[in-house]
């Protein structure tokens, strides 16, 4: 970097395709150093943000600065930011350390210093060896990694990434988030890293943009995205998600509501939003992994029957599909080993989960 | 693991290839290679009609005449000069068919290959109304009183290079279209975020990813002007000869059969080495 990190900030930023909104006012400031996850469903206007702070796209209206200047009218060229796309981009007619070269170059460093710094990087990122191979000579990961030398090389301002693991095998993927955050917070670079893959995002960020229809929907660490999802969408899209329907019937004393399960009709005492009157249908979320299999009783738990409809094994975790009285509910069983045998389909179970572990939202309009 | 099963070739499969072959080969060999053959023979004789020497008479005379040593390195000037600037006009259009989004491209399209729909005679012709001695330029230029005298507009190497380049064009601009439209653009934009200015970013990045379409591009214009025979003549008045009227005369008005021969035989070869030589030169800078 020359000099401390620098920040990056969009206000008011919307870009239209023709008639096609893709973003539509983004707020959003990416501290110095930080790693930001842009987080959505396909064609929610993360690359599109992604490309209008690379300066590919000019934003409609709304105004992007770069450590504290107005970036909008400075070309690419000029913007000092590494990029990653999903294709990699390698330059197919240059080998490797050429591809890496590229940025010093152009920036027209000395030979020795360009030779220098590609050589670091290529050991940064573990690629001795190779400079001579052209990138059809190489395998995913491998070029994978010569698209991150080439883009951090050149010491950029920030680091943007559009979805680069997207096309590797699980394994590789999930050792290149590593690496990648390893590298980040050594180098110490400000990054906006876009995905559509919630694991990643929990993985690689500090923080976790969520996006939806060219809008922020929710921002915070990733703890906070998947504990307290503020909006059905965020919770449904972060992490598996039970959704029991249920019927608003009063407020609580506590400020709580309360609410009936629709189908069985038993009656609980919920934390929800506000602006819910009595009638009102809403959506209990419950994750997975908060329900357990025949709890003590007397826990101060929601105790349920059931009979196991579907058992998942996944090898570390088994899913269980119970059908209860009150709906469809996913339990996640940790497989520790010596327990006794999971229960198979057809077996009758109770299961429990605390009413705190239950949040209310209003269900998706268009459900 | 086992070896793979041999290959073995299903006789019904190699008959079909056979009969789907022998059509095109048949008529390659017919109007390509016997013709050459017997060019080949002719120019190994001393005159016509007489024995197949073999006798390299004809090649040692064409390589001593000024006269013809000249007529050569004009018609290699010109299909230098026409290629060069079809290259250099074309590109831009080429560009301009594969990458935009414009309603005008089908109308640019139109416009390129259209010297290619009309027919050789209509368009010479149309050059001649254009820059003849009582041409619509000549008109104007003495209407507006700027030449007391109609301009030598025709007659000339240029006026010939016009021609060629108006009719090469499309060859030109639809193989490096071809080309450019299959090169991803997110190569530019890398090389754009790396920080190359849009012009050494073409030079670095784009140009050398559609050498391929101009190298093609090339070889068909250099090859056409190299062979062409009606524009240099009617653009030209007989005042540029080429390489195809020379073989004409030798042939036709000298009855030289084998002096032409021996021409035909030394222009594709000094051609082939040319473009061969071209070629590589492309590559090298191409994988700089
Ligand atoms: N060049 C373009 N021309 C027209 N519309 C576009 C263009 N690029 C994107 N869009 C539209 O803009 C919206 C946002 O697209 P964008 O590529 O930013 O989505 P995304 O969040 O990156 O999706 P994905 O996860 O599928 O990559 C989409 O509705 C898309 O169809
Ligand atoms: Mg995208």
């Amino acid at each position: 970097m020359s000099g401390p990190a620098k920040g990056v900030a969009l206000s008011g930023v919307a870009k239209w395709y023709g008639k096609v909104p893709a973003v539509r006012g983004l707020d959003l400031e990416v501290a110095p150093g930080e790693m930001v996850s842009l987080l959505g469903p396909s064609g929610c206007g993360k690359t599109t943000t992604l490309r209008m702070v690379a300066g590919l796209e000019a934003p409609d209206a709304g105004e992007i600065r770069i450590g504290g200047t107005r970036a909008n009218e400075v070309p690419p060229w000029r913007r000092n930011i590494g990029m990653v796309f999903q294709s990699y981009a390698l330059f197919p007619h240059k080998s490797v350390a050429e591809n890496i070269a590229y940025g010093l170059v152009m920036r027209r460093l000395p030979r020795a210093e360009v030779a220098a710094r590609v050589a670091d990087a290529m050991r940064q990122v573990q690629l001795q060896g190779l400079d001579e191979r052209v990138p059809s000579q190489l395998s995913g990961g491998q070029r994978q990694r010569v698209a991150l030398a080439r883009a951090l090389v050149t010491r950029p301002d920030v680091l943007l990434f559009d979805e680069p693991l997207a096309a590797l095998d699980r394994k590789l993927r999930e050792r290149m988030q590593v690496e990648i955050r390893q590298l980040q917070r050594a180098v110490g670079i400000t990054t906006i890293f876009v995905t559509h893959d919630q694991d990643e995002a929990l993985t690689l960020s500090d923080r976790i943009v969520v996006m939806e229809g060219g809008r922020i929907v929710q921002s915070g660490t990733p703890g906070e995205i998947y504990e307290r999802p503020g909006s059905h969408f965020v919770s449904d899209f972060i992490g598996m998600m039970n959704a029991l329907r249920a019927t608003v019937t009063g407020r609580a004393e506590d400020g709580g509501l309360r609410v009936r399960l629709e189908p069985g009709g038993r009656e609980l005492a919920v934390a929800g939003p506000a602006g819910m009157a009595a009638g009102d249908g809403v959506e209990l979320m419950l994750r997975p992994e908060k329900v357990r299999l025949n709890p003590p009783a007397g826990a101060g738990l929601i105790h349920v029957g059931g009979t196991v409809a579907h058992v998942v094994y996944l090898g570390a975790v088994t899913y269980l599909h119970v059908g209860t009285p009150d709906g469809l509910v996913i339990a996640m069983l940790p497989n520790a080993g010596g327990d006794a045998a999971a229960p198979r389909q057809g077996d009758a179970v109770t299961l429990g989960w605390r009413a705190a572990d239950m949040v209310c939202f209003a269900p998706p309009r268009d459900a | 693991m086992l070896p793979p099963p041999p290959r073995r070739a299903d006789p019904r499969r190699t008959f079909a290839a056979a009969a789907l072959l022998a059509p095109g080969v048949l008529l390659l060999a017919l109007i390509l290679v016997w013709p050459f053959l017997v060019m080949l023979g002719m120019s190994l004789r001393e005159r016509f009609p007489g024995p197949i020497g073999p006798s390299f008479a004809k090649y040692a005379e064409f390589l001593t005449d000024p006269y013809l040593l000249n007529v050569a390195l004009r018609t290699f000037s010109l299909a230098a000069t026409v290629t060069l600037l079809c290259a250099v006009l074309g590109y831009p259009i080429a560009w301009f068919l594969a990458r935009s989004r414009s309603r005008w491209a089908h109308l640019v399209f139109l416009g390129t290959i259209f010297p290619l729909l009309v027919s050789i005679v209509v368009r010479t012709m149309g050059w001649t109304i254009l820059l003849g001695n009582e041409g619509l330029v000549n008109a104007a230029l003495l209407g507006l009183g700027l030449v007391t005298e109609p301009l030598r507009l025709m007659q000339g190497f240029w006026s010939v290079v016009l021609g060629m380049v108006h009719v090469l064009m499309p060859f030109m601009v639809l193989s490096i279209a071809a080309v450019l439209g299959r090169i991803d653009v997110a190569y530019a934009e890398a090389a754009a975020t790396l920080g190359a200015t849009p012009l050494r970013n073409f030079l670095s990045v784009t140009l050398p990813l559609s050498v391929q379409g101009v190298a093609a591009g090339s070889v068909i214009v250099f090859c056409l002007t190299v062979g062409a025979f009606i524009t240099p003549i009617w653009l030209g008045r007989g005042h540029v000869t080429v390489m195809a009227i020379a073989i004409h005369e030798q042939m036709v008005t000298l009855v030289d059969w084998p002096g032409g021969a021996a021409s035909g035989i030394l222009l594709s070869l000094a051609t082939l080495l040319l473009l061969g030589g071209y070629g590589l030169l492309l590559r090298r800078w191409a994988r700089r």
